[in-house]
């Protein structure tokens, strides 16, 4: 899992493997532990920002991934690498947060002001104009568009589009279908597609 | 270039040759549908990276984390199943067999209250102080023996 759009095998390999940090970390040694979390605090985060949209809570869910994965120590599979089961675990955690978010009354406004729309519409017509727009402003636009997608899809759409995985191993990651994959991707792409084209629809699905 | 063959191109974005690059930009070129379908992409990475792009976790991330770490540092894994059950498992057990014992002991000495009151006040005392008549010599000895009380 990259970065920037990239490819996770071309990450560079760390200087102590997973499986050596996680086994210190067993021996009680918690700076191993810490070691883990320094290297994949970034992507915990980015995957938690990704799918929860928008929400104050996402350094406590990922504190949580950290310390579920803590617990489950011993149960990791020796050799493999962290990462996947720290994603499983986020998504996981994220899809739980939402749902218990919808029980609750509360409200998103998820539609489009004119300020978003003149936004998009530039982006649409050059987006070599990203430089000049405001960075908060694209962040909301990108929490009003993205929050149309539900969960599941958007973490495929992270995964896919963000962190560059492969379709077999977003599949395997979130402990789904080939196909399945395929599919919310199609859904997800077909939405943002919809959307961009003609800008806000109101009564649209809303995270 | 098809279609069908710069979809597939456009999923390896990343990992393309120059050639198969031209090849797939020759053909958004000439293509508006390929195009639309390639400009989304661009744009919902763009609204990705806007909305994941931040500058890591917090200050007080490490710190929170090893508070709650610290609360379960102690034992980093919960004990099994099988260790769960057994220590109730064998109170359980101790328990039972130490009443069974108790119960079944022939020599059980009698409660205490008796005991005492055996001890200080004598036999007929106890009997009075218990509210039932004293069996005679005869009553216990029939009884001890398993002899039927005979009618008058």
């Amino acid at each position: 899992m990259n970065n920037r759009g990239g490819d996770s095998a071309r990450e560079a390999r760390p200087k102590v493997e997973d499986g050596e940090l996680i086994a210190r970390a067993l021996q009680g040694d918690q700076s191993a532990f810490e070691a883990l979390v320094h290297r994949y605090a970034p992507l915990v985060l980015r995957v938690v920002r990704g799918v929860l949209v928008r929400s104050s809570d996402a350094e406590d869910i990922a504190q949580e991934v950290f310390l579920r994965t803590y617990r489950s120590l011993r149960t990791l599979q020796p050799g493999r690498s962290l990462a996947p089961w720290l994603v499983r675990t986020a998504v996981n955690l994220c899809t739980d947060h939402l749902r218990r978010r919808r029980r609750r009354p509360e409200r998103f406004f998820s539609e489009l002001g004119p300020e978003d729309t003149t936004v998009l519409e530039r982006l649409l017509q050059d987006e070599s104009t990203l430089r000049e727009i405001d960075t908060l402003l694209l962040r909301d636009l990108a929490q009003k568009l993205l929050a149309r997608l539900g969960p599941q899809d958007r973490a495929v759409l992270l995964l896919k589009e963000r962190e560059g995985m492969e379709t077999r191993e977003v599949a395997r990651v979130l402990g789904c279908s080939e196909v399945a994959v395929r599919l919310r991707l199609f859904r997800a792409r077909r939405t943002l597609r919809k959307l961009f084209a003609g800008g806000s629809h109101p009564g649209g699905r809303k995270t | 270039m098809k279609c069908r063959e710069a979809k597939g191109a456009l999923d390896r974005r990343t990992m393309l040759g120059s050639e198969e690059a031209d090849a797939l930009a020759r053909h958004l070129g000439a293509c508006p549908n390929c195009a639309a379908i390639a400009r989304t992409r661009r744009l919902s990475r763009l609204l990705l990276d806007a909305l994941t792009a931040d500058d890591g976790p917090s200050p007080y991330f490490m710190a929170r984390l090893r508070a709650r770490l610290g609360e379960i540092a102690v034992s980093p894994v919960a004990p099994r199943f099988w260790v769960k059950l057994l220590v109730p498992t064998l109170a359980t057990l101790t328990l039972i067999l130490g009443s069974a014992a108790y119960f079944l002991s022939p020599h059980s000495s009698p409660p205490p209250l008796l005991q005492l009151l055996h001890s200080q006040a004598g036999a007929s005392e106890t009997f009075m102080y218990l509210g039932i008549p004293q069996p005679t010599r005869e009553q216990v000895l029939a009884s001890l023996l398993g002899v039927e009380e005979q009618a008058p």
